[in-house]
Parts: structure tokens; C-alpha cells; sequence
């Protein structure tokens, strides 16, 4: 997919708005200059997500404490919605149950209407991150991190999930439901965060300058 | 002697290609003169958190150019060495040419 200007647009997306401080924009317009001018879409992208990891990491370590205060409120949001909804599915999914679809229910937990149920709830919560008013898609970022980090956990199980596709396709539906629980509840907060985060504050939103700790190196090299 | 910051090694070489390109540095230029010189790429966002830092030392200056289409409505960065940013520069050669003098491994061609 490219933008109007010919250039990958997720990566100028990403870019836009993963990318903090007063050099922010010129660089987008320098990666810009050098594409046009002939450079590869893998440069670009290369460049573009060297980038993004740069200026979150930077922003992430200078913004600790709130960071902190972003992760709790978003995972106390989440507590909270589990606890008022979490009986839900169960209670109406009962006169169904057994009747789903397997590829909705493979582990007859009632997943398709827990899922019906969780996704508000991780949009919920992406949302209230999302009201903070210093750098609110970091935030957003740093709570969708801290969600993803959670669902890792299920890795192991998805790879022996993999393992047994290969043999057979009976755990397809099995595959597909865990890898929706690893990739859903991070996808669903950044996606209620940003749009909650371009609300407020515009989209992608000015800039202010970037205040580098110039201490950080020389302290290292000293 | 007094607690100064030691330039790092990109640091330094930014300084030098801002020297070497006046007043008509920016990204893409530091970038290509750097990479000219060094022959590994230069990756843009560490040129810039090294611009900034630079900025934040007091050695280096910037200005905001005009937003031109090809940049998508984005405007360029120009930066210049500031008086200070070349007191560092000929300091930093100056130790360096010290520690270079009477080592035979490093007179010849090969390491």
C-alpha cells in the first residue's frame, strides 16, 4: 500500500505517529527526499522502524514514572471490566451451549461470545489510556506492550498448536483461536487508544521539542 | 584539569560533515557525507538523536527550512556548527593527533 506522496504508507504511518520530538518531521521528509530519489521500499521501511524503536525507547526511558501510571490505569481498567462483564458470556451463552460453530468455540469455553464481550472491554481500556494528556500514544503503545507481553505466555502452546497443524488440520480452529488471544486484546487497545489519542489531541498532532538527556552518553563514555 | 564532555564518535563525525557542508546542511547531506567517508550506512533517526543531543550541548544550531511537495509538505532542518562546537572539534583533533604520534603500528598502511 503506498500514501499519496509514493511512499510505503504504514511506515509513514507508524512514522507519524511513533515518532517524538522536534526532528521527528524532518526526518519523516528526509526519508521521504531519499525514496523518491530512488531508495528501496526495504530501506524505508528499515529506516522507518529504526526510528520508531529509537524514539519510543528514548520517550519510554525519559517518561518512567508516567509510563507506569499509564500500564496500571490501563490493566486496572481491564480488572474492572473483567469483573463486570466477566460472568457474561457464561450466563448468556448457556441455552447455546455446544450449538456454536467449533471454528467460534474450539475449546467449548463459550469463545465466540466471550470474545464478543473481552473486545469492548480491551477497546475500553485502550480508550482510557488513551485521555492521558502527556503523550498519550506512548502510553497507549506502552499499555498494548505490557498486554502483549501478558499473552506471550501462550507461546509454547502455540507452537505445539503449529506442531499439530502440520500432522493435522482438525487444530486449525484451535491455532486460529490462540493466535486471535495473543494478537486481538494488544490490537483492539492500540486501535481504541489512537483513535481516543487523535481525538483529543489531533492527528498525528504538533510536536513539541524533544528534550534529549545529553547526560546519558558522555556518562557512559567518561 | 576540569570535567568536559568527551565527543563520541558519531559526535564527531557529524561535526565534521556540518564543517564540511555549511550552511546548507541537512539530514540527507550529513547523512551521505558521513556515510561517504565512512563507508557504512547511516541510519537517519540516530543522526538526528545525535543532532539534538549536539543541539543540546550548545555545539551545534538549527533552522527550519520551507516545506517543499517532494517532502511531502515537510520542511528541512538545517543545522551549523556553533563557535563552541568547533572550540570542540580542534580540541578533540588535537588530542587525538597526541595519542596518534609515535605509534609505528598505526604509521603504515596495514593495521
Amino acid at each position: 500500500m503506498k500514501s499519496a506522496t509514493g511512499s510505503p504508507s504504514v511506515a509513514t504511518w507508524l512514522l507519524e505517529r511513533f515518532t517524538f520530538g522536534s526532528g521527528g518531521e524532518s526526518l519523516i521528509g528526509d526519508l521521504l527526499e531519499e525514496y523518491r530519489s530512488g531508495r528501496s521500499r526495504a530501506w524505508y521501511w528499515r529506516q522507518a522502524l529504526t526510528a520508531v524503536v529509537m524514539s519510543c525507547a528514548v520517550e519510554l526511558r525519559d517518561n518512567g514514572l508516567l509510563v507506569l501510571r499509564a500500564v496500571t490505569a490501563g490493566w486496572a481498567a481491564l480488572y474492572l471490566g473483567r469483573f463486570l462483564f466477566g460472568s457474561w458470556p457464561e450466563m448468556l451463552s448457556s441455552p447455546f451451549d455446544r450449538r456454536l460453530p467449533v471454528a467460534f468455540d474450539p475449546l467449548g469455553h463459550n469463545g465466540f461470545i466471550w470474545w464478543v464481550f473481552w473486545i469492548p472491554v480491551t477497546l475500553a481500556s485502550g480508550c482510557a489510556v488513551g485521555r492521558f494528556r502527556r503523550r498519550p500514544r506512548l502510553m497507549v503503545l506502552a499499555f498494548s506492550l505490557s498486554v502483549l507481553a501478558w499473552e506471550l505466555r501462550m507461546l509454547p502452546w502455540i507452537f505445539s498448536l503449529s506442531a499439530d497443524v502440520l500432522s493435522n488440520a482438525r487444530y486449525v480452529p484451535y491455532l486460529a483461536s490462540n493466535l486471535a488471544g495473543l494478537i486481538l486484546p494488544p490490537a483492539s487497545i492500540l486501535l481504541g487508544g489512537l483513535c481516543i489519542a487523535a481525538r483529543e489531541n489531533g492527528s498525528p498532532g504538533p510536536r513539541r521539542p524533544l528534550t534529549v538527556s545529553c547526560r546519558t552518553q558522555n556518562q557512559r563514555e567518561v | 584539569m576540569g570535567r568536559r564532555a568527551y565527543l563520541g564518535n558519531l559526535e564527531l563525525m557529524v561535526l565534521l560533515a556540518l564543517i564540511r557542508l555549511g550552511e546548507h546542511a541537512y539530514g540527507i547531506p550529513i547523512a551521505r557525507e558521513i556515510e561517504q567517508a565512512s563507508g557504512r550506512e547511516v541510519v537517519l533517526a540516530s543522526l538526528y538523536a545525535t543532532l539534538e543531543r549536539l543541539e543540546g550541548k550548545g555545539l551545534v544550531s538549527s533552522k527550519l527550512g520551507e516545506p517543499t511537495p517532494e517532502r511531502g509538505g515537510r520542511a528541512k532542518t538545517y543545522f551549523q556548527a556553533t563557535a563552541k562546537g568547533l572550540r570542540e572539534v580542534r580540541i578533540t583533533q588535537r588530542a587525538l593527533q597526541k595519542l596518534w604520534q609515535g605509534q609505528p603500528q598505526l604509521e603504515g598502511r596495514r593495521a
